[in-house]
């Protein structure tokens, strides 16, 4: 054992922390959330920036005054039970399966919902959110003349959790996922996205809400990674031999 | 003896049921989680079947881990799980260590 006993015991703490993210099985629920969350965000900024979008209440006429206010409003605020009940029940799900058909290969280990996380991976968390937004920002005023801000919150976010979580759990394939999706979203966003015309409304997918963006692209590129991820994860875990063959 | 000098007396006061190898990385891994099986348990402290079985009784009858026998499935499992008091006496553990390494 060795002499920093404190750190000994952190490591073996956090590779049972770990094992949650190890088998990939959460990387498919966080995809699955990514999708759902790209077509909430479709119509969010699309009902928010454009006057001619109606869609999907087409039974609003653009002649009523502040047509969508209720509308917008309801849609906004389901997103919180929506992301309550989709975190649960992924949760229990995963569990489950962990349970049930992962157990004989890695052990069965249950981790309470909330995940404490240190201190300091939420300090390199916050740091590395607000350090790719400034970046990724300054990028788009620079090549593009406009920033898109609500995708890149998104991509900020998404990149950072993935490198916080990776540096602080040696996740590799986070680490390495992470700076993929913040480079593959970054270019998507600086070489093909172009803003929309306001009254006319997009043409297109990558014809995005001047100042917001569309969000959906980011989360369906980091969907496709976590996708990727999650593979890697359970390949991994599935090669072992079960316990009773060992 | 001058204040600054180390006093034995801590090094002998440190709690024994968790200074053992074996049951101290018990703890640390049950501390990381809710609660674990016996295989889990044995993958992560690479002790022996015998050793391991040993410790979490000893650890059990301290009040700091709970033992339940059950199934997963049709198949038996015994879960381990980590009581208030064995999270307490890891932290206070951990803290003593740490106060006599930097005095010595």
């Amino acid at each position: 054992m060795s002499t920093d006993t404190s750190l000994s015991l952190n490591t073996l703490t956090k590779r049972t922390v770990r094992a949650w993210w190890a088998d990939g099985l959460w990387d498919f629920a966080v995809a699955g959330f990514n999708v759902l969350l790209a077509g909430w965000f479709y119509i969010w900024v699309r009902v928010r920036a454009f006057p001619s979008w109606t869609w999907p209440w087409p039974f609003i006429t653009n002649e009523t005054v502040n047509p969508m206010q209720v509308q917008f409003l309801l849609w906004t605020i389901g997103l919180i039970p929506f992301t309550a009940v989709y975190a649960y029940g992924a949760y229990r799900l995963v569990t489950l399966l962990k349970s049930r058909w992962l157990a004989s290969r890695q052990g069965d280990v249950r981790h309470p919902f909330w995940l404490k996380v240190e201190p300091r991976t939420l300090v390199v968390y916050l740091l590395a959110c607000l350090g790719l937004f400034v970046t990724i920002t300054w990028l788009a005023l620079t090549v593009t003349g406009g920033a898109h801000f609500a995708s890149t919150i998104i991509i900020s976010a998404y990149g950072a959790v993935l490198l916080a979580l990776g540096s602080a759990y040696s996740l590799a394939r986070y680490i390495w996922s992470g700076a993929l999706g913040i480079l593959a979203c970054t270019l998507t966003e600086l070489f093909l996205t172009s803003s929309a015309d306001f009254m006319r409304g997009p043409t297109g997918f990558f014809n995005v809400a001047p100042d917001f963006g569309n969000p959906a692209i980011p989360l369906l590129i980091f969907a496709a990674i976590f996708l990727v991820t999650g593979l890697v994860g359970l390949v991994q875990v599935l090669r072992k031999a079960p316990y009773e063959q060992q | 003896m001058s204040s600054s000098d180390p006093d034995f007396s801590d090094l002998a006061a440190i709690n024994r049921m968790v200074h053992e190898p074996a049951r101290l990385a018990i703890l640390a891994v049950l501390a990381g989680c809710e609660s674990c099986d016996f295989q889990f348990l044995l993958n992560m402290t690479q002790l022996s079947k015998g050793n391991l079985s040993a410790q979490t009784i000893k650890l059990s009858e301290t009040g700091y881990i709970e033992i339940e026998k059950g199934f997963n499935g049709r198949m038996p499992s015994t879960r381990y799980r980590i009581t208030p008091a064995g999270r307490q006496a890891l932290a206070q553990y951990s803290q003593h260590l740490k106060l006599i390494l930097n005095r010595f």
